[in-house]
């Protein structure tokens, strides 16, 4: 039942690919703003790229959550999901599941470019940089999936959203940053593990909290 | 409270070093106790609410949450009047501050959820999801931004109170004091909301 | 087959249901009337888990439908206002993305057969969203053709269907009839209801003011109070 809802959701954004395509552009048109507005010598770059490129996760993952949810609302169709006999939990999983999934294809067309237009060097361990991404996408979509459900039925719930989100997320934001930058800087692992036990704390803890909790938002 | 504010002025000694500045302690400290003893309520009301689907608990969590942030909103002005002559700054970004601060930002949301929700039942309910999450999120913004700020400010103040009984005293009446004026006007603030409901 | 525990519903000051109570037996097909705005549909989106009631609960097949899992709601269908169905995929992935979601595998040999009773067979590939609200509504009746359910809710079946349509879904309708299934129909046909179900249920004033078998029932009964 899981496998259908993912694919489902992988199926829309198939057909109107409503959500991968501006989560790129609007991550480029970031990239392009921050280069020209700072127009930063390479060190200073290479100081602050780790924030940014989180900063463009997490703005490019609340268009895509907000698009995700608005797709569920029109013509009533998330009715279908709430109507059907499918635990509430697993509805949840699945947004998880697919939102990270698209997450991840966004970012994937993102990072080239931001590299090449802020001119970074990449540090040869990129797997573990491949594993903090997973890892803080799927926190990043946890609780996102719980705030866009809670915010998409409200009036003015474009601005509602990142109003409930980012001060939520804001920690978990903060161990991504500090992890990416030990990474980037080349630093031993041993040396910076806790912070990515923090991500993987802070995503466990928020995607129990919406598997139990989403009985009470998924319903009108 | 009038009494309160007159033993923190005449009866408290000056710390050597902080003088005039080391009195706010007396209301800051009380006052974000207050706040964030607020906002467990908020979030036990809502998981009561949620179980139990009685109106009275999402008044108790809605006129928490009002007080709350209340009380949040004075912690955050009289922590920069202390830190000011303290720390040579108004502002650092310091676990405490920092969580009451992303706290202070989640509420503002809360508020504009409960102002937009739509269908008050549902409005409700989501509140009180909100609330659980918001106090679930403050002991892991704590620990992260303390790993993060890495020259981790020291509290000067707790260091004292464990030494100086003339200082620890008042403290103590201020906090009781605090906490009893919370518990007024948290009163107060439900029978407005149950009246307004029944009306 | 379904009990209904004294729901009540509100919305804030006005209340919508208070205390509702009764029961479904097995084979009854029920019109559910009522003036707008009175709470047919609400109630029907309670019944089918859509939305939640304030207090209550509701047994289906004796397993409640808040305490346990949502399997036991097997063999629950519910068809709204809307079509609920997404309008950027084809009709025929929505209408296997539903099927399976109600836990049922369909060939797609049937899928085209139902369609084509619907005289929609040409438009299998097309997105829904161009879709006429006339042909959204013949969608929810293939949704009902395929999906097997034991129970039937229907937000109003014959909104903005042309005459030929009509006669379709009055045929699928008697067809499941003549099978003694279990239906609840909101609507707002009075006569329809008396000569096509077998029981009324009008809602006024946040309760259930009549509830009898459509034999027993005047039609001027329930004009009076519709009125």
């Amino acid at each position: 039942m899981f496998y259908t809802l993912v694919r489902k959701d992988l199926l829309l954004e198939f057909r109107t690919k409503e959500i991968i395509i501006p989560m790129f552009t609007f991550g480029l048109a970031i990239i392009l703003i921050f280069s020209l507005s700072f127009n930063a010598s390479q060190e200073i770059n290479h100081t602050f790229s780790p924030g940014l490129l989180w900063i463009i996760i997490l703005f490019v993952s609340s268009l895509g959550l907000h698009r995700m949810f608005v797709l569920e609302k029109e013509f009533d169709a998330f009715t279908l999901n709430l109507a059907a006999p499918i635990d509430r939990g697993t509805i949840f999983i699945s947004k998880v599941v697919s939102g990270t999934i698209l997450l991840l294809i966004a970012e994937i067309m993102i990072i080239p470019p931001f590299v090449v237009f802020m001119n970074l060097s990449i540090p040869s361990n990129w797997p573990i940089m491949m594993l903090i991404l997973i890892i803080g996408d799927l926190g990043i979509m946890s609780i996102g999936a719980i705030i866009s459900s809670l915010s998409m039925r409200a009036k003015l719930s474009e601005i509602l959203f990142p109003i409930l989100f980012f001060p939520l997320v804001s920690p978990h934001l903060i161990a991504c940053v500090k992890a990416t930058n030990y990474w980037f800087k080349g630093i031993p692992f041993i040396n910076w593990q806790s912070w990515v036990y923090l991500i993987i704390t802070f995503f466990i803890i928020f995607f129990l909290v919406g598997f139990m909790i989403f009985d009470f938002i998924a319903e009108e | 409270m009038m009494f309160n504010i007159y033993n923190i002025i005449n009866n408290t000694p000056m710390v050597p070093d902080q003088f005039w500045a080391q009195k706010i302690f007396y209301l800051h400290v009380p006052i974000a106790w207050t706040g964030f003893l607020s906002y467990l309520i908020v979030m036990i009301a809502g998981i009561l609410f949620l179980k139990r689907k009685n109106i009275f608990w999402d008044h108790l969590g809605f006129a928490a949450a009002e007080i709350g942030t209340l009380f949040i909103t004075l912690v955050l002005i009289t922590g920069p009047i202390w830190a000011k002559p303290i720390w040579g700054t108004w502002w650092t970004w310091e676990p405490r501050l920092t969580t009451t601060l992303i706290l202070f930002l989640i509420y503002i949301g809360y508020f504009m959820l409960r102002a937009f929700g739509g269908h008050p039942e549902r409005t409700s309910r989501y509140a009180a999801v909100l609330g659980i999450i918001a106090f679930i999120d403050v002991p892991i913004i704590f620990f992260s931004v303390r790993f993060w700020e890495e020259k981790y400010q020291s509290h000067p103040q707790v260091e004292i109170t464990k030494q100086n009984p003339e200082i620890i005293i008042p403290f103590l009446i201020s906090l009781v004091i605090f906490t009893i004026l919370f518990v007024f006007m948290l009163k107060y603030r439900l029978h407005v909301l149950k009246v307004i409901f029944d009306r | 087959m379904l009990t209904i525990n004294n729901i009540s519903k509100s919305f804030f000051h006005r209340k919508i249901l208070e205390n509702l109570s009764f029961k479904v037996k097995r084979g009854d097909t029920i019109a559910l009337l009522g003036k707008n705005g009175i709470g047919k549909s609400t109630l029907l989106r309670i019944l089918g888990k859509i939305s939640q009631p304030d207090v209550g609960d509701i047994l289906y097949k004796n397993s409640s439908i808040y305490k346990e899992k949502a399997s036991v709601r097997k063999g629950m269908l519910y068809l709204g206002h809307d079509v609920g169905l997404y309008p950027s995929l084809s009709v025929i992935d929505n209408i296997k993305f539903a099927c399976t979601v109600h836990g049922v595998k369909v060939k797609e040999n049937s899928i085209l057969n139902t369609l084509n009773q619907l005289g929609l067979s040409k438009r299998i590939d097309d997105q829904i969203k161009i879709f006429s609200k006339g042909m959204l509504q013949s969608l929810k009746y293939a949704l009902a053709d395929l999906i097997e359910w034991d129970i039937l809710f229907f937000d109003e079946p014959f909104s903005s269907l042309d005459l030929k349509r009509r006669k379709i879904a009055q045929d699928y309708i008697n067809q499941w009839t003549s099978k003694s299934k279990t239906m609840i129909f909101a609507t707002h046909d009075p006569e329809w209801g008396l000569s096509y179900c077998s029981r009324i249920l009008l809602l006024d004033d946040c309760k259930i003011k009549i509830d009898q078998k459509t034999t027993q029932t005047e039609i001027n009964q329930i004009t009076k109070t519709l009125q």
